[in-house]
Parts: C-alpha cells; sequence; structure tokens
C-alpha cells in the first residue's frame, strides 16, 4: 500500500537579490496513512518551508525540484495550477502558525468556513447547506453555540478558539492529509494542550495523516508516531519518536534534546545549541550542513555525499558517524 | 447596535464644536489682520471726505471693539446670519447656495475621475508586482505628484482648446448662448436632466471634464499609492496565504479578502481629497471661471469684503468634519474592529 505522502530528494532554492538560497536539500519524507509525523528541528531548519513546498505556496522566486512529491501515490508535481487547487484544502489541509492572522479580518469565520466548504463543493452547494455542515463540524469538535460562534469575527473571538476555527477548516473538506505548522506556538501553555488534545484525536478518529511541524520535542514525543529532525534544510534523522526522542542517534538530534529542559534534574544538565546555522547563501555548503558545529566531525563530512543509513527497517540517519 | 452607532455619531458632532470655535477665532482675527481698511474700501467716490467714511464703518459695525465686534459675529452665527457681502449686496448665505452646487459637482466629477485612474491601476500594480503595468504606475504617480493642477490645466486648454479645439471654450459651466434650466438642485446635469434636456446634460458634462481633470490630477498620486501599498499589504498577509493553502478561488481571494483589508487605508485617503478637492481648488475654478465657492471668496478676500471670507473658512471647516465622520462611518461599516474600539 502506498504511504500518504511520500516525498522523494526535494529540492528547493530560492533566488532573491542577494543571491540564491539553498533552502532545502533531497529532503526525504513520508507519512503513512493515519500516522502522525512530526518534523522538529530549530528554527530556520527548512521545516514550515517542506510544508509549505507540498502545497506550492512558497512564492514565485522558488525553484523546486523533486523527484516525487506523491500524494496515495500520485504525483502531485503533473498537476496543473488549476487542477491543484483541488488538492489543496480538499486532500491536503493546513493549519498556522498564528490563527488569529490566518483568518479574514474582516470577515466572519463562519463565511470563512463557508468559502472554503463551497471552494471544493462536488456541485453547487447551497449557501445554507455549508453553512448548516460548518456548524456540524464545530460542534463535532466541541465547540460551544457554532452558530453564534460562525457570526463573530477573528477579533472578537481568542487565540484559542480562533485556532479551534482554523482545525475545523482543516478539518471541513475531510482531507486526507494536515500540515500543522507550529499550530500551538502562539497558545499559551494551558490553551496548547486543549487545542493539541482537539487536532490529534479529530485526526485519529479520522485516520487522517499528520505532519506535525514544530520546534517542541516535548509536543512532539507526546502525540506523535515518528520523528524527522531537520538541520539547515537537510533531514538528518527518521525514526520512531520514542527511540528518536530517548535514544537519538544522530550528533544533532543529541544536541538539539540535550538542549531541551526536559526530563532533566538540574539545570546545569542543560546544554545550549553551539554555532549557528550555516548561510544557506554560500554555494560551497559542506556536504554535510552541520558539520561546521558537530561535535564528531571528520574531513570527509564536507566533502562526500553523506549516504542515508538504516539503522533499522524504520529508522534511518544521514551521518558518517551516529551515535551507537 | 444603532442605537449605539447614533450616539457615537452625536458625540463626534459634538467634538467638532470646539474645532469649528477655534476656526471662528482664528479667521476672525487673521482677516483684521490683513492690511487694507473695508470702510475705506467700500468708500465709493473720491469726493467722500472723512466723515462720510466713519459713517461707513460705524454702518458695518468697524467701530466697535475687535471683542465687541467677535461677540455680535458670534450671536449671529448662531442664528444663522452669516452677514452681507459688500461686493453682491446679497446675503452671505444666499450667495453660497447659489455656487456650492457648482462647486460639489465639480468635486465628484473630479473626485470619480481620480477613483476611476487610481484605484484600477493601483489594484493591477500591486497584483503584478514590477510587471509594466507597476512601471505605469509609478510614471503616473511621479506626474500626478510634480504637476501643480493649475499648469495641468493650462496645458489641457491649450492642447485641447487652443490647438485640436475640440473641447468648449474653458469659462463656467455653460456656453454663453446655452439657456440654463431652472435652478432646483444646483447641479446643472440634474437639472438640465429634470426637464429632460439631454443636450444641456451633456454640455454640461462635457464642461466639467477639463477643470474635473484638473482638479483630479494631485489626487491620482496619493490614492494610487495608497491602493497599490493596501493591497500589497494584504496580498502578502497570513490570511491571504491561508485562504490560498485552502484552495479558495483566485478572484474570491482577490475581490472577497485582499480588496477590502487594502480599502481601509484608501478610505483615509478618500477623505482627504475629497474634502480638499471641495475647499482648497480656487485656483482650478479662477482658470476656469467656474462659478464656485473658491472663485468667490478669493474675490471676497482681494475686495477686504469680511463676511464671505469668514463664512466659507467656516463651511469648508465643516465640510471638512462632516467628511472625516462619513469616512469613519464608512470604515466602521466595512471594519468590525473599528466598531470595538468605539
Amino acid at each position: 500500500m502506498n504511504a500518504m505522502l511520500d516525498i522523494r530528494d526535494l529540492t528547493l532554492e530560492f533566488e532573491t537579490p542577494g543571491g540564491l538560497v539553498h533552502a532545502l536539500d533531497r529532503v526525504n519524507l513520508s507519512v503513512e496513512r493515519g500516522e502522525c509525523v512530526a518534523l522538529v528541528g530549530e528554527s530556520g531548519s527548512g521545516k514550515s518551508i517542506t510544508g509549505m513546498s507540498i502545497l506550492r505556496l512558497n512564492g514565485a522566486n522558488a525553484r523546486i525540484a523533486a523527484d516525487q512529491i506523491a500524494l496515495d501515490g500520485g504525483d502531485l508535481q503533473g498537476l496543473s495550477d488549476r487542477a491543484f487547487q483541488t488538492v489543496r484544502g480538499r486532500r491536503i489541509a493546513m493549519i498556522f502558525q498564528n490563527a488569529k492572522s490566518a483568518l479574514n479580518p474582516l470577515r466572519k469565520v463562519g463565511d470563512t468556513l463557508t468559502d472554503i466548504l463551497r471552494a471544493h463543493a462536488p456541485e453547487k452547494l447551497t449557501r445554507r447547506a455549508a453553512r448548516a455542515r460548518v456548524q456540524e463540524v464545530l460542534e463535532q469538535i466541541g465547540i460551544h453555540q457554532a452558530e453564534d460562534r460562525m457570526l463573530a469575527y477573528p477579533a472578537e473571538l481568542s487565540g484559542g478558539m480562533c485556532q479551534r476555527i482554523m482545525i475545523a477548516a482543516a478539518l471541513v473538506c475531510e482531507p486526507e492529509l494536515i500540515i500543522a505548522d507550529e499550530p500551538t506556538s502562539a497558545l499559551d501553555v494551558t490553551t496548547q494542550a486543549k487545542v493539541m488534545d482537539l487536532l490529534m484525536s479529530a485526526c485519529r478518529t479520522r485516520g487522517v495523516a499528520v505532519l506535525f511541524i514544530t520546534h517542541d520535542l516535548a509536543l512532539a514525543s507526546a502525540y506523535c508516531d515518528r520523528a524527522v529532525v531537520m538541520h539547515a534544510g537537510q533531514m538528518l534523522e527518521d525514526g520512531p519518536a520514542d527511540e528518536v526522542f530517548v535514544r537519538p542517534r544522530h550528533p544533532y538530534s543529541r544536541m538539539l534534546l540535550d538542549s531541551m529542559p526536559y526530563g532533566k534534574d538540574a539545570a546545569e544538565e542543560l546544554k545550549p545549541m553551539g554555532g549557528n546555522l550555516p548561510d544557506l547563501r554560500r554555494d560551497d555548503l559542506p556536504s554535510c550542513r552541520f558539520a561546521d558545529r558537530c561535535p564528531r566531525v571528520q574531513p570527509c563530512c564536507r566533502t562526500a555525499a553523506v549516504p542515508q543509513t538504516a539503522l533499522r527497517d524504520d529508522h534511518t540517519v544521514r551521518c558518517f558517524f551516529p551515535h551507537d | 447596535m444603532k442605537y449605539r452607532t447614533l450616539r457615537l455619531i452625536l458625540w463626534r458632532l459634538l467634538m467638532a464644536l470646539p474645532i469649528l470655535f477655534g476656526v471662528i477665532v482664528v479667521t476672525f482675527v487673521l482677516i483684521r489682520a490683513l492690511p487694507g481698511d473695508p470702510a475705506i474700501a467700500y468708500a465709493s467716490g473720491p469726493s467722500m471726505d472723512q466723515e462720510d467714511i466713519e459713517a461707513i464703518r460705524r454702518a458695518m459695525g468697524l467701530d466697535k471693539s475687535v471683542f465687541q465686534q467677535f461677540l455680535i459675529y458670534l450671536s449671529n452665527i448662531a442664528h444663522l446670519n452669516f452677514g452681507t457681502s459688500m461686493i453682491t449686496g446679497q446675503p452671505v448665505l444666499q450667495d453660497f447656495a447659489e455656487r456650492l452646487p457648482a462647486t460639489i459637482e465639480l468635486a465628484i466629477v473630479a473626485f470619480a475621475m481620480s477613483l476611476i485612474v487610481a484605484l484600477p491601476v493601483g489594484v493591477l500594480a500591486a497584483v503584478y508586482r514590477d510587471s509594466w503595468i507597476d512601471q505605469l504606475s509609478r510614471v503616473i504617480t511621479s506626474i500626478s505628484a510634480a504637476m501643480p493642477g493649475f499648469f495641468f490645466g493650462l496645458i489641457l486648454i491649450f492642447i485641447f482648446y487652443f490647438v485640436l479645439s475640440l473641447a468648449p471654450e474653458p469659462i463656467g459651466r455653460l456656453s454663453g448662448w446655452t439657456i440654463a434650466p431652472p435652478t432646483v438642485t444646483g447641479f446643472m446635469t440634474i437639472d438640465a436632466a429634470l426637464i429632460g434636456d439631454w443636450e444641456v446634460v451633456r454640455e454640461a458634462i462635457v464642461k466639467m471634464l477639463m477643470p474635473a481633470a484638473s482638479m483630479a490630477i494631485f489626487a491620482v498620486a496619493p490614492l494610487m499609492r495608497m491602493m497599490r501599498g493596501g493591497m500589497i499589504d494584504a496580498l502578502d498577509s497570513d490570511y491571504i496565504k491561508a485562504a490560498r493553502a485552502y484552495g479558495v478561488p483566485g478572484w474570491k481571494i482577490l475581490l472577497q479578502y485582499a480588496l477590502p483589508n487594502a480599502m481601509l487605508p484608501v478610505l483615509a485617503t478618500m477623505g482627504m481629497v475629497l474634502s480638499t478637492m471641495l475647499g482648497a481648488n480656487i485656483m482650478i475654478e479662477k482658470l476656469f471661471a467656474w462659478p464656485g465657492i473658491g472663485s468667490y471668496s478669493v474675490n471676497a478676500l482681494i475686495g477686504v469684503d469680511y463676511a464671505p471670507v469668514q463664512a466659507f473658512v467656516l463651511i469648508v471647516a465643516v465640510l471638512f468634519v462632516l467628511m472625516t465622520l462619513a469616512i469613519d462611518i464608512l470604515s466602521a461599516a466595512i471594519d468590525p474592529r473599528y466598531k470595538l474600539k468605539g
């Protein structure tokens, strides 16, 4: 059976006045049906851009090359822009970090949801029917007084409520895959858990695959089946969440984990990540872009193409010298 | 909700009163600080001696102290008595009632012209950034910002009247031999349409084209820049990106998502532009001999005719206040966040 999402060798560059930015380098990523995959890494590691490029949202100056970007076995790259409209929102939905600014401030949230539903309606869907369906989805995900909420403007709702609305927006067309880009990072911690529970249970019960983009390793390990670690546009480790977060094999994953406060007894155990991401405009980027920060670096890391080694069936790492 | 809106409007009107009072004080003081003695100016004939001049001064009430004059002026305004023009010999209010429609009619046409040029080009320039239409918008904006309206008017007259003879003579609202329709609204086009005289309607419109274009030119630059900038901000926003990610059709994103958001800054500019067209286009009215309030007031100012000048400034101030209020009401109608601020 095909994976829900299967990306092979995705390379992305941005043409900017300051030169070519090598944003993504041969990224491999797959999400099985009903699976939740965490895409983790520090800011600027290319997580969001990976999500955006699946939906072709990277703007006019992006140059994408990939062996395949397949959804349920069918490559999306061959689709015309017009045909791709039926993928956006309908087959793949996206949830954004800042829900409040992702909703049109001049439109009632119910109307925004109805717009999405009607954009993908197979035949002419009446306004009434669309509104009824939107209300149904809102009630399903536990929003009280859904009918009143639909008449509210984004500015009248809390950030948490706006994110719930966005989750409803993602679910309303019953997509096969949801890309959640830092869906709770703009929320305070108490709301965060509620919104995450809501999102994940909604996806699990519907069997929707989720690509969860986050820098929060605790959230990722709590909710996801698998984790993919990214650094400077390269995918470094891909394995079951409990393995990656407990016994990371890649030096970067280990450093990332060491820099997080979770599960540590004393502040001294906390080791801040050394160094910075390399300037992606450089034309002489080392073959492993982590080389300049890596404690185990050897000369070959900078020059030779780094192989993607399978440690086990479901755990791969892109490194010459992984931890045991 | 309606009640609350109404109360807000009343409150805003109330808050405008101190502004208008300030305008009254400043105009009153400034015009008296100007050189020229009205009593001497209106003492007709060289045979008049000092006594006659003093008699005129008394008749005009100018022998009293400035403070007394001000109190009398205030109480007159309170009774909607704006005095009598020394030049026309008519009550100022009547003079303005005759001329204001001409100014408003011209301003509306000029306003519409500037919108028709500025808004579509501004939108297209934002949608197709750095394309030829964006370059065109830059050229239009530069010309509009650099070109004085009266000079543009002179160029228009030279080309279309003098060289090509396409335009009618640039004097007034109708040509000398056309019989004006009976005055009902004061708007030439509407009055002519009321009696079904379409020939006069056509002539009135054609007569307005050149002065309106001269008036419109200054407004194109700010409107187009605001429209383009507002549209670019809107198109770069998260909600547009989200709408795209959800496959909302492109035309819907443009018309229902980007455009209303982009219109908010444009609305404020529109208010400013229309107010300026109504109150400050004295040069254009002079150039085209347009019988509006601008040219009338300049004549009054030159002729040290106190009453019309004071009334003109006050009327323009009232227009500004009303226009700002109208723009605010319109903004609140479009933007729900506006209402929240109250």
